[in-house]
């Protein structure tokens, strides 16, 4: 479970999380939403303990990270946007030194990182350097390693970039799998269709500050637009609408 | 052309924009410029006096200013070469915004050129402040005009583009069948080696150690004198020569052949870069899969797991990695150096009188020698985690098993060097050993001061705090910090060592060494301890923006 009490970040003058409260419950796969710059990444910096709040604090199942950072790490798997992995080490190196900083025992590390080998299709590139691996290939091993400690809360930050339509549906199911097993699930992207296909409810923040949050219905209710897609609600909320005359404009 | 100088223009300005903000830009900029201005009046008034010096009688016949200037641009042809070949492979073949260019509709021919125009560029402004002084110096002992200084000016403008045009003569070829980041590494390992044997060489020639006494190195100086008479570098001398004489039309036409014969090298390398230069980019950024078997370590088994697996990951980044490889390894090469002239020269004497050397030098040794393992290669070991820190900071990994990684390998490779100088130099002493043994004390504890004041350093300022600049291995203010701790453990050695040298005349070996091993011993541990919990602190509360 993830709880974040009254979570702010300023940078200086500005303020890129303002005053965030969320709770993400055990089996639940929650969309993090927002445009460009509208603090998803810094939001989840301060969940993962990256970044310090300047101002609240978050609970990772029911432990305070600020407080105990190590043990609220412990049950954290974070796969983070762009996928920056020792590229001198290879692939299997690096998963037992996951596992090895993670106290994992080496047989079943050992295990571990041959099921994720099969599930991704990475057996042959298991013995190469990472630096060798293409961007898809990255992003499959690091979300490898965010499982290798069996993490009770999962987050990604635009977890489908890079990945082929295969390795995405697989990351797709594997999240479904893993909600139904209890963990939770916390996820931004951009994609709105997998926001809408696969989360149990969705938050949008916008310039720092959660406008919206539920489920599709939810907000669907809120917008009173009961057939209203995400995407258009989105635009909707977040002042993306504005967009069209310049769609209209380049369209001629 | 418009293509052609907007490339130049483009690297141009991402040269003078290295810093990010802009009140350091001006900065950089600034310092930049009067670092130069500092090394051309200083190097002037060396060059003006070497010019002026006078020779003993047998030495009439050896032309001095033709020495010194030849001299100095055979150095730097010398630079020129080898630096070359590591600066056409990054900028030519290894540079982020090739891929970019190559699918913009320019020629590969106009990028190239202005590649290679923009190198020129860039080592003739280091020439300036480096080789254009002796021109000057020249200029000013034999009283020549203004023509003289502008034209002396493109001569130095100039020098770069035969060296690079040769070495890529070279490199373009082997490019086209070999990756450029394998022939990078090689590169680099050739230049670390090549500067360590010419290094050795001046050493080994010159077994006297005298020499600047002329009498010592006649036969020296007179083979170089007239083996300038065929250096390629003479074409400065008579050049300049031709003005000092008062032959300027000479001068000027000597100085016209320089250039056509640059730019006609030039020309031949451009035309001989057409299609192969693009082949060779491609080959550049095709990446090559090796297998590597895992293999379980063993050899830090008595350290805790996960302290455990990150010095393991330090080690094998640190002998797959070029550039971390290159300078850690490179660090303790030097220390080769500082063992000859700390260690071996001083022995070699073996008289009582050098007694104070015997004990000076190994003291200064080992601050150096430590500096070089356990300062600078604890900043390096910061570099290793510079893009991935996140999954260390991620995990269950603690502040302070993060610190003991980074301190296990310089702390252990600085001891091991310290005990083996230890011995070399108890085994040449040919004077007193009592004196040897008074530097035990810092054998033992100066890797720990500055192991722990390294790591310190480079967790206030670490290199993945400043992503931006990845390329840096050790952070400016890392740099700053380092120096000055070795400027104060330089000051505690000497310290240390003039008290020991007036206690040892006084009360003798025992009490001596029991003084000096405590005071060593507990200023060390004193300062060590407030280091490592600050580090620990820094490390707690990393943050990645």
């Amino acid at each position: 479970m993830i709880e974040t009490i009254n979570l702010t970040k300023n940078y200086g003058n500005l303020t890129a999380v303002k005053n965030l409260n969320l709770t993400v419950n055990a089996g639940e796969i929650y969309g993090f939403l927002g445009p460009n710059g509208a603090g998803k990444t810094t939001t989840i910096k301060m969940i993962c303990g990256l970044l310090k709040p300047t101002k609240g604090r978050v609970k990772i199942d029911g432990i305070d990270i600020s407080e105990s950072p190590i043990e609220a790490k412990s049950k954290i798997g974070l796969i983070p946007d762009t996928p920056n992995i020792y590229p001198k080490l290879t692939g299997r190196e690096f998963l037992y030194f996951i596992a090895d900083i993670y106290d994992v025992q080496r047989e079943v590390a050992v295990k571990r990182a041959e099921e994720i080998f099969e599930m991704f299709d990475l057996k042959d590139k298991a013995d190469e350097l990472i630096e060798t691996y293409s961007h898809g290939m990255k992003q499959k091993i690091v979300i490898g390693a965010a499982l290798v400690h069996d993490p009770s809360v999962i987050i990604l930050d635009e977890p489908t970039v890079g990945l082929d339509p295969k390795s995405a549906k697989l990351v797709k199911d594997l999240l479904r799998a893993l909600a139904g097993k209890g963990k939770t699930v916390f996820m931004s992207t951009h994609i709105l269709e997998i926001a809408e296909r696969m989360c149990d409810k969705v938050g949008i923040i916008n310039e720092g500050t959660l406008i919206a949050e539920g489920t599709i219905d939810e907000l669907r209710k809120k917008a009173k637009d009961e057939t209203a897609d995400l995407e258009k609600l989105f635009l909707e909320l977040t002042g993306g609408e504005d967009t069209k005359d310049l769609v209209k404009f380049l369209e001629g | 052309m418009k293509k052609f100088f907007a490339i130049v223009k483009a690297s141009f300005l991402s040269m003078i924009t290295v810093a990010k903000r802009k009140r350091y830009r001006s900065v950089t900029i600034f310092g930049a410029l009067g670092a130069m201005a500092l090394s051309l009046y200083f190097l002037t008034k060396l060059a003006v006096f070497l010019y002026g010096i006078k020779l003993p009688a047998n030495f009439q016949s050896v032309n001095i200013p033709a020495i010194v200037l030849n001299g100095v641009i055979i150095m730097a042809l010398l630079y020129l070469f080898l630096a070359s070949l590591s600066l056409t492979l990054s900028n030519l073949y290894l540079s982020s915004d090739n891929t970019l260019l190559m699918s913009m509709p320019v020629k590969e021919e106009v990028i190239f050129s202005a590649r290679f125009v923009f190198m020129v560029f860039e080592e003739a402004l280091f020439l300036i402040g480096l080789v254009y002084p002796f021109f000057l110096g020249y200029g000013i002992r034999f009283h020549l005009n203004v023509l003289y200084y502008v034209l002396s000016f493109v001569f130095v403008i100039f020098l770069p583009v035969i060296p690079f045009a040769l070495s890529l003569f070279v490199l373009i070829p082997l490019a086209e069948k070999l990756s450029a980041k394998k022939l990078y590494n090689v590169v680099l390992v050739l230049n670390a080696v090549f500067a360590i044997l010419l290094y050795l060489a001046t050493q080994i020639a010159n077994p006297s150690y005298g020499i600047f006494k002329f009498e010592k190195n006649s036969g020296f100086i007179k083979s170089f004198d007239k083996f300038l008479r065929f250096s390629p570098s003479n074409i400065g001398y008579i050049f300049a020569e031709s003005f000092g004489k008062g032959h300027p039309l000479l001068g000027i036409a000597v100085l016209i052949g320089f250039i056509a014969m640059s730019l006609l090298l030039f020309y031949l390398c451009v035309l001989f870069a057409k299609n192969r230069y693009e082949t060779g980019l491609t080959n550049a950024s095709r990446t090559e899969s090796v297998k590597i078997e895992y293999k379980e370590n063993r050899m830090f088994n008595v350290l805790p797991v996960r302290v455990r697996a990150l010095v393991s990951k330090d080690l094998k980044i640190l002998f797959r990695d070029v550039h971390i490889k290159t300078m850690f390894f490179m660090n303790i090469a030097y220390i080769v150096f500082f063992l000859f002239v700390f260690v071996v020269m001083p022995a070699k004497g073996g008289s009582e009188q050098l007694n104070l050397q015997l004990f000076l030098m190994p003291a200064l040794f080992y601050v150096i020698a430590d500096s070089m393992v356990c300062l600078q290669n604890s900043a390096i070991l910061f570099f290793a985690d510079r893009e991935s820190v996140w999954v260390v900071l991620m995990s269950k990994v603690r502040a302070s098993e993060f610190f003991w990684s980074k301190f296990v390998l310089p702390f252990a490779i600085g001891e091991s060097v310290n005990i083996l100088l230890f011995f070399v130099s108890f085994i040449l002493t040919k004077g007193s050993s009592d004196v040897i043994f008074l530097s035990l004390p810092f054998v033992l504890f100066l890797p720990l001061f500055l192991t722990t004041a390294g790591i310190t350093a480079s967790a206030m300022f670490p290199a993945f705090k400043t992503p931006e600049n990845p390329k840096k291995l050790v952070s400016g203010k890392t740099a700053i910090a380092n120096f000055v701790t070795e400027l104060l453990a330089t000051a505690g050695v000497l310290g240390v060592s003039f008290l020991s040298m007036h206690l040892y005349k006084i009360k003798g070996f025992g009490f001596t060494f029991l003084l000096a091993f405590l005071i060593v011993g507990i200023v060390s541990v004193a300062v060590s301890f407030p280091l490592i919990a600050l580090a620990i602190s820094k490390i707690k509360n990393f943050e990645l923006v």
